[in-house]
């Protein structure tokens, strides 16, 4: 396994009179599950949490959650010590489906604030107002040059996952983008 | 930007998710070994080239991934629908789309 992205690194903390911070945090475990819906059912009942059927929505339960990135196509996201892979591939082995261990894949970043929106807004062209964007609403997109995947998990908190080699790439581009908040 | 209704995601999404994927609704040879060369080249090389309305593939390359279909105007950029790979081609409306 490759070593975690240090989270120091990546840490801005409280900026322009805490307005926004960038955290780097714990992938987690991670598996992206593909399969028809039928399977798809199968896998959330072992997971514990429905796999969602609305497209770019996120479920949460326990610490677990199940975000749907494509019509069939979910990523599994659980804390770091849960040994769930073992138990999921045993109650999927009678159907057809993939499922892989993203754990090691992305860094990921939790962004917080009350201008959080407004500062993402700064690199990706997506409307993050939250009527078309609320609180569990996740996505893949664009953030500058690279694609990313956001989850608003709180009305001023997103998570957002990016390939390990562009983190220090995304870090840099919202901090820099965090000067230009106009004053409150 | 343009904002490219994706049929999937079910949302208007900025232009820079998607990738171009060339004209849609090209019929491959239903029985290509018998297909001439004719109708061989006329499948893999010939395309329409309008000017005006055009059916398009094209992908959410940054989103869900998936390939689908849109109705552009070429002469105005103007997305007119988008729908999904291997359903009908809808009826056009004026208002659809983006
Ligand atoms: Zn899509």
């Amino acid at each position: 396994m490759v070593e975690p992205v240090p989270s120091t690194r990546f840490t801005l903390g409280n900026n322009r009179a805490e307005r926004v911070s960038i955290l780097g945090i714990a992938p987690g475990r991670q598996f992206v599950f593909r399969g028809p819906r039928e399977v798809a059912d199968q896998c959330g009942a072992a997971f514990g949490v429905d796999l969602p059927a609305s497209p770019c929505r996120a479920n949460r339960q326990d610490g677990r959650a199940a975000l749907r990135l494509g019509p069939d196509e979910w990523l599994l996201i659980a804390l770091p010590d849960d040994a769930v892979l073992a138990s999921l591939r045993h109650s999927l082995s009678r159907f057809a489906h993939a499922l892989v261990d993203v754990s090691s894949s992305d860094a990921v970043f939790e962004i917080r604030g009350p201008s959080t929106a407004l500062l993402l807004n700064a690199a990706i062209p997506l409307d993050l107002s939250p009527k078309t964007f609320p609180v569990d609403a996740c996505t893949r997109t664009i953030l500058a040059k690279v694609g990313v995947l956001l989850w608003r998990t709180e009305q001023e908190c997103f998570r957002l996952q990016v390939a390990r080699s562009f983190a220090a790439y995304v870090h840099d581009v919202l901090a820099e983008a965090a000067w230009g908040l106009p004053d409150a | 930007m343009l904002l490219i209704r994706c049929p999937y995601c079910e949302t208007a999404r900025p232009e820079v998710e998607f990738r171009h994927g060339g004209e849609a609704l090209m019929e491959r040879p239903r029985d290509p070994s018998r297909a001439s060369d004719a109708e061989w080249i006329d499948y893999l090389y010939m395309r329409r080239n309008p000017k005006g309305p055009h059916a398009e593939r094209w992908r959410h390359v940054h989103g869900c991934g998936r390939f689908f279909n849109c109705l552009r105007d070429t002469v105005s950029d103007r997305i007119v629908v988008t729908w999904r790979a291997g359903e009908p081609v809808p009826e056009v409306t004026d208002g659809d789309g983006a």
